[in-house]
């Protein structure tokens, strides 16, 4: 087993706790969970409503797979985190599928939870495997 | 070679068909969606006991794992998604009789909300085929 490398990609959100956004070991890559911040402006107000959030959530995703010669076709198995799960499961999964090619859906996992960093509405963390 | 990936669907699994695969198979792991206490009709099962619920998901993840040529005792983790937190003791003696003394990481979380109306319990888990994890002395 070659040891794990602790990636931190420039052009990915800054980080709002300690942690890489990405650790690697023998090409499975394990990505932190980003929430909805834009790089370059991490002070910015958040982007309203859950289309908006969960788009660049999965933007913030793929730069950092980008950063590690990956893609999002790469996913094998995602988890999504919902602060209002009734109404916003629906709207998340017609963006969430939009990133994926048809057959190629990571296994997924989904749930509400009280709270997420920034007062977000979603977080979503991955695994993939560089090919 | 590497990153070599497959794809695994079983019918009426998790009754959330469109989301995501049943399973993706990459080397020598298997990760599951999760799953929750569904029959094969996808109907809820035992509404209201979260041990029976429990026992009908993993054996959801059984029938995922054994077309791969699993079992639920090749799983490395399990993740417990749980709507009330104090069901955690509610869960041990099915997970015993499941498991007996093989012992996959396993957490377990309270969430507020989970897909299948009347869940009390999701299951999230990742296999490992058997063999290729050392046991360390």
């Amino acid at each position: 087993m070659d040891a794990p490398l602790f990636h931190m990609i420039a052009a990915a959100p800054e980080p709002v706790a300690p942690y890489s956004h990405a650790v690697e070991v023998d090409g499975w890559l394990f990505l932190t969970g980003q929430i909805p911040a834009e790089a370059g402006a991490d002070e910015a107000p958040l982007a309203a409503g859950i289309e908006a959030q969960t788009r660049r959530v999965l933007d913030n995703l793929n730069i950092v797979l980008v950063g590690l010669r990956a893609g999002l076709e790469h996913v094998v198995s995602a988890r999504v985190f919902l602060t209002d799960f009734e109404r916003d499961y629906q709207a998340m999964n017609r963006v969430y599928a939009e990133y994926f090619p048809a057959d190629r859906l990571p296994a997924r996992t989904c749930v509400g939870v009280t709270h997420l960093a920034r007062g977000c509405l979603v977080e979503i963390d991955l695994i993939a495997r560089r090919a | 070679m590497r990153g070599v990936r497959q794809d695994i669907s079983v019918p009426e699994c998790d009754g959330r068909a469109g989301e995501g695969a049943d399973a993706v198979r990459c080397d020598d792991f298997v990760f599951l969606s999760s799953v929750g206490p569904l029959d094969e009709d996808g109907r809820l099962v035992s509404e209201g006991d979260v041990a029976a619920q429990y026992h009908q998901a993993c054996e959801n993840i059984e029938r995922v794992l054994r077309t791969t040529r699993l079992e639920l005792t090749n799983a490395a983790s399990l993740t417990v998604y749980l709507r009330d937190i104090n069901d955690c003791n509610k869960i041990e003696p099915v997970k015993r009789a499941f498991f007996g003394s093989v012992r996959p990481a396993h957490t377990v979380c309270g969430v507020a909300a989970l897909a299948v109306p009347g869940a009390l319990i999701e299951v999230q888990a990742v296999a490992c085929k058997p063999g290729s994890a050392k046991l360390i002395p």
